[in-house]
């Protein structure tokens, strides 16, 4: 190849990769970022920074998110924990998530909060709105491909999510500071996963508790919850499921009589801590940020001291204290957070 | 080489360019509209047979309620109680009225507070037609007609913009609502 040929190529070469740079750029750049507004939409890949030497990994929603703090399970027993939870967060989602995290680490332990069983694929919940809350910021992986054609809706495209811009495009005229200043950074939003929320408001009034025609959940989900279950046993993992604290939606008697079967069949733990709310102290009145659907920081704190004991004793989830490394990343963590909480 | 790189930028402008899907929200606000909570799968009774006089709306006294349009609440009773439901991650709230044995629920718009759906279980109320939870399915069939959609449990006629929902247990009627139709 002569002289003249190679430095055309080089130019050509050049030429394609700032061409597709500033379209990498451009889809960066409209994509929404959840850093200050929608923060939830930026949960799951705050993980990435902080993935690994996690004993409890918890899987779910944002029962999940907002009523477990990992830092208080620390507090309370030394227990190292990560939350990956999203908002609405359905139970494919639920496993592909999981299937992810399982990659980067192998707890001991994996907590799944079982309100996702009632929502099946025809679900009036399912919007593409929370699909992008989740899976938008998601690093790309065969899981992420998995986690998008699980949850599209029909008027969701793939290459959509690929390509942000093809979604995003007209954000363009309605790009804000987040946009560049979260261009190439991301900050924490959470605490190992768990959102903070102390604002009070009691419990109020709730819809009427519906007779349904059918309790019983729908197939997709226990094909999912069983998928769940056998990851967690080739990795040695021990699945816990339980039932947060939340007054609405309904969990009904008939739910509950099928995740007991469940656990029972599998002999797995199924905690359902909307019968337990007296035990742990909860108050609604002071415990809870939305009249009842989520605790705030106060009820987190209750049900995760809670059950904090309940991982260490029934579960052997290992004080990690005397590890040196750990408690210096912990006790520095729980300094920021505890003041953090003073506003 | 020169016409390559040509096509690979006309390729690049076209998928920057290229529009949403059909149906997206072109603001780019990830929060798009609810979908419809009305199920519409399932079998579709290929007999027209319909009372086109019946209008899928519900009365209190002489106040026609009909989801889809603003709710009246400065002429209803005061309800007996309000319950507000957000959403995981704020995407919008409805309000949910009971009054005695009926619930509303409306859901603020720019234009106002909408009627969502009415709802009710109890055999206490009926429909203006007559219809009430714990008549058997045929009493509404024979009322309503027989141009419905069903699925499983679920039967539900539209008209206007308006499912009137019939939820059963062993073919009895459990619960009627009427729910506005979203896109």
């Amino acid at each position: 190849m002569t002289k003249k040929r190679t430095l055309t190529l080089l130019r050509c070469l050049a030429i394609l990769m700032i061409l597709l740079l500033l379209f990498a750029g451009l889809n960066r750049l409209v994509e929404p970022k959840y850093m200050t507004a929608l923060v939830e939409g930026s949960m799951l890949s705050q993980y990435y920074r902080e993935a690994g030497g996690h004993d409890v990994i918890f899987v779910g929603d944002c029962e999940v998110y907002a009523n477990f703090s990992p830092l208080e399970l620390y507090r309370e027993k030394g227990i190292t924990a990560y939350v990956r939870g999203s908002s609405q967060q359905l139970i494919w989602q639920s496993y592909y998530v999981l299937k992810e995290t399982l990659r980067y680490e192998t707890p001991k332990a994996v907590v799944w909060n079982v309100n996702a069983m009632r929502y099946g694929e025809n679900a009036a919940v399912i919007k593409e709105s929370y699909n992008r809350l989740a899976i938008d910021q998601m690093r790309w992986s065969a899981e992420k491909v998995g986690i998008i054609r699980a949850s599209m809706t029909e008027d969701e495209s793939f290459l959509s999510y690929v390509f942000p811009i093809l979604r995003y495009h007209s954000r363009i005229y309605d790009l804000t500071k987040e946009d560049l200043t979260y261009f190439f950074t991301e900050q924490d939003t959470t605490w190992n996963g768990h959102l903070m929320n102390q604002e009070v408001k009691p419990v109020g009034s709730f819809p009427a508790k519906r007779p349904l025609a059918d309790y019983a959940f729908p197939a997709i989900c226990y094909d999912y919850l069983d998928q769940m279950r056998k990851l967690c046993e080739e990795k040695g993992v021990e699945l816990i499921l339980v039932k947060a604290p939340s007054l609405y939606p309904y969990w009904y008697d008939e739910y509950d009589a099928q995740m007991e079967a469940y656990a029972s069949e599998h002999n797995l733990a199924f905690y359902n801590f909307t019968e337990m709310v007296d035990e742990l102290g909860i108050d609604f009145t002071t415990d809870t940020y939305d009249g009842g659907y989520h605790l705030n920081l106060a009820g987190a704190k209750k049900l995760s001291a809670y059950f904090a004991e309940t991982l260490a004793t029934r579960h052997g989830i290992p004080d990690r204290r005397n590890d040196p490394e750990i408690k210096a990343v912990y006790d520095e963590k729980l300094a920021q957070y505890d003041e953090a909480q003073k506003g | 080489m020169k016409q390559l790189l040509l096509f690979l930028l006309a390729a690049l402008l076209t998928l920057a360019l290229a529009a949403c899907s059909p149906n997206a929200n072109n603001s780019g606000n990830p929060n798009t509209p609810a979908q419809s909570d009305s199920d519409n799968g399932g079998e579709s009774n290929a007999d027209n047979q319909t009372d086109n006089t019946v209008v899928y709306a519900y009365k209190i006294g002489k106040i026609v309620l009909t989801p889809g349009e603003l709710l009246p609440l400065d002429q209803l009773p005061t309800p007996d109680s309000v319950a507000q439901v957000d959403s995981c991650a704020g995407d919008g709230y409805d309000n949910f009225y009971t009054f005695g044995n009926l619930e509303i629920t409306g859901h603020p718009t720019a234009e106002g507070e909408i009627i969502y759906s009415i709802y009710f279980f109890s055999p206490e109320v009926a429909t203006p037609e007559g219809v009430k939870p714990g008549d058997p399915f045929t009493k509404a069939a024979d009322i309503y007609g027989s141009d419905y959609t069903r699925n499983h449990n679920t039967v539900i006629y539209t008209k206007d913009g308006v499912d009137l929902i019939f939820v059963l247990t062993d073919e009895n009627i459990l619960s009627i609502e009427y729910m506005m139709v979203t896109e």
